[in-house]
C-alpha cells in the first residue's frame, strides 16, 4: 500500500504508462494509488498525453510520407529484387551479326610504305605551290621590306627610316585586313617601344 | 550532430559463419513461436528444398506483415523517406538472401529488426558524411501537399503546417540529443512497438537496463520539449 503522502515516483509512473500501453496489468499498489491520488492521476495523465502525442505525431508523419500506394510500390520493388536472389547472373548474348564473322588476325597498325612517300610528295608540292603564289601576290611588300636592309646605318636617320617603314606597313595592313585592326590595336608597336627607349 | 559512438552495431543473428545464435543477448524470448516465425521457418525450408518461387510467394506475406513497422522504425532513424524506403527494401532482401541461416530460437521479428537497424545505422553514418556537402530538402511539406492533392482535400492552413513542421523539427532535434542507447531503446519501444524484453533480446542489453534507458529517454525528451519531467 502506498500512502497518500508518498506520491508515485516518475519511474513508477512511466512503468504504469508502459504497462497500460502494452495492455498489461498495472502493478496493483500503483493502480490503487493512481485511483486514490488526484495529483498522481494528473501527472499520469500528463505523461500519457505527452507520450501519446509523440506517437500520434510520428504516425501522422509516416502516414503522409508512406501512402498505401507507396507501400505497394515498395512491396513490388522488394518482390523484384528477391526474384533475382538465387539466380545466376544474366549473360548478355554477343551481337548475332558478329557471331559468324571470322577473325583472320589482328589488323596491322604499321602503314604501308607508299603512304609515307605520298605524304612527302604532297608536302613538297604544297610548299612549292605556296611559294609561287606568295611571290605572285605580294611583290610590292616584299621589295619594301628588303629596302631598309640596304639603308646606310646612322643614329637618327635609321630611326626615321624605321618609322617610315612601320607606317607603310600600317597602311598596307589597314588596306588589306581591316578586320584585324582590333587585334593590331592591342599589340605593342615597335615604334612606341623605340621612342620610349630614346 | 548525433552521437554514434554509443550505438554499437548489433550482430544479426544467423548471419554468422555457423548461423547459430551465440554470445550475449542471443537468446529467445521464451514465448511460443509467433506466426511470422513459423512462416520464416517454412520459407527457409522451401529455399532449402529449392522451391524458390513458392518461398518468394510466402515471403510476400512476411513483407506485408512487417512492412509498416519496418518503415516506421527506419523513418524514425533516418528522418528521410527515400533513405527509409531503401533501408527497408535492403533489410527484406537481405533477410531473404540469408533465410537459410535463420534459426527459430529467435523470433523472426527480433532477427529482422536487428538487420534493419544495422542497415539504418550504416545509412546514418553515410548520410552524416554526405550532409556536410548537401543541404537536406523539406520533403514533409511536399509530401503533405501531394497527399492532400491526391485525396482532393484542402491542405491544412499554412500556420498549422508551420507549427507541425516546427514541432517535428524540435522532436527530431530532441531525439538526436539522446544518448545513442537511449535513442535506440526509445525508438524500438515507442515507435517499433517492441517490449523491453524484445529490445533486450535485440540489443543484448539487460531487460532492466532497457527499462532504465527508456525511462531516461522519455524524461529527457519531456524536459527538452517543454513537458513536465
Amino acid at each position: 500500500m502506498i500512502g497518500r503522502s508518498h506520491h508515485l515516483a516518475e519511474e513508477r509512473l512511466f512503468e504504469c504508462y508502459q504497462a497500460q500501453r502494452s495492455a498489461a496489468p498495472i502493478d496493483p499498489p500503483a493502480a490503487e494509488h493512481l485511483g486514490d491520488c488526484p495529483e498522481c492521476s494528473a501527472r499520469f495523465a500528463d505523461l500519457s498525453d505527452f507520450m501519446d502525442g509523440l506517437r500520434a505525431d510520428a504516425d501522422t508523419e509516416i502516414g503522409d510520407l508512406f501512402t498505401p500506394d507507396r507501400l505497394e510500390l515498395q512491396r513490388q520493388h522488394i518482390a523484384r529484387r528477391i526474384a533475382r536472389v538465387g539466380r545466376a547472373a544474366h549473360i548478355i548474348s554477343f551481337p548475332s551479326r558478329l557471331v559468324g564473322r571470322r577473325m583472320t588476325g589482328a589488323p596491322s597498325r604499321i602503314p604501308p610504305r607508299w603512304a609515307a612517300a605520298a605524304a612527302a610528295a604532297c608536302l613538297f608540292a604544297g610548299v612549292a605551290v605556296g611559294l609561287i603564289l606568295d611571290a605572285r601576290t605580294r611583290p610590292a611588300v616584299a621589295t619594301r621590306v628588303v629596302a631598309p636592309a640596304a639603308m646606310p646605318t646612322g643614329g637618327t636617320g635609321r630611326a626615321m627610316d624605321a618609322d617610315t617603314l612601320l607606317s607603310e606597313l600600317d597602311t598596307a595592313i589597314r588596306r588589306r585586313t581591316p578586320e584585324l585592326m582590333a587585334f593590331e590595336a592591342l599589340t605593342p608597336h615597335v615604334r612606341e617601344i623605340t621612342s620610349e627607349i630614346r | 550532430m548525433s552521437d554514434y559512438r554509443t550505438v554499437r552495431h548489433v550482430d544479426p543473428p544467423g548471419l554468422g559463419a555457423d548461423g547459430s545464435p551465440a554470445g550475449r543477448g542471443h537468446r529467445g524470448t521464451g514465448a511460443p513461436p509467433a506466426e511470422d516465425t513459423r512462416l520464416a521457418v517454412e520459407i527457409r525450408d522451401l529455399v532449402g528444398r529449392g522451391a524458390l518461387d513458392l518461398a518468394r510467394e510466402r515471403f510476400g506475406e512476411l513483407v506485408e506483415r512487417h512492412q509498416r513497422r519496418a518503415v516506421r522504425i527506419a523513418y524514425q532513424y533516418l528522418r528521410d523517406s527515400a533513405d527509409a524506403d531503401e533501408a527497408v527494401q535492403d533489410a527484406f532482401v537481405k533477410v531473404f538472401g540469408h533465410i537459410d541461416s535463420y534459426r527459430e530460437a529467435w523470433p523472426f521479428e527480433v532477427w529482422f529488426t536487428r538487420i534493419l537497424i544495422n542497415g539504418c545505422l550504416d545509412r546514418r553514418k553515410a548520410r552524416a558524411r554526405r550532409d556536410r556537402w548537401f543541404a537536406p530538402a523539406d520533403e514533409m511539406g511536399a509530401a503533405a501537399e501531394a497527399r492532400h492533392a491526391a485525396r482532393g482535400t484542402a491542405p491544412p492552413d499554412p500556420e498549422a503546417r508551420l507549427l507541425a513542421r516546427e514541432r517535428r523539427a524540435r522532436l527530431t532535434a530532441a531525439v538526436d540529443r539522446l544518448d545513442g542507447r537511449q535513442r535506440m531503446v526509445f525508438m524500438l519501444c515507442h515507435y517499433g512497438d517492441c517490449t523491453p524484453r524484445e529490445v533486450s533480446t535485440m540489443t543484448g542489453l539487460n531487460e532492466s537496463t532497457v527499462r532504465v534507458h527508456l525511462f531516461r529517454a522519455a524524461r529527457k525528451l519531456r524536459r527538452l520539449l517543454g513537458g513536465k519531467p
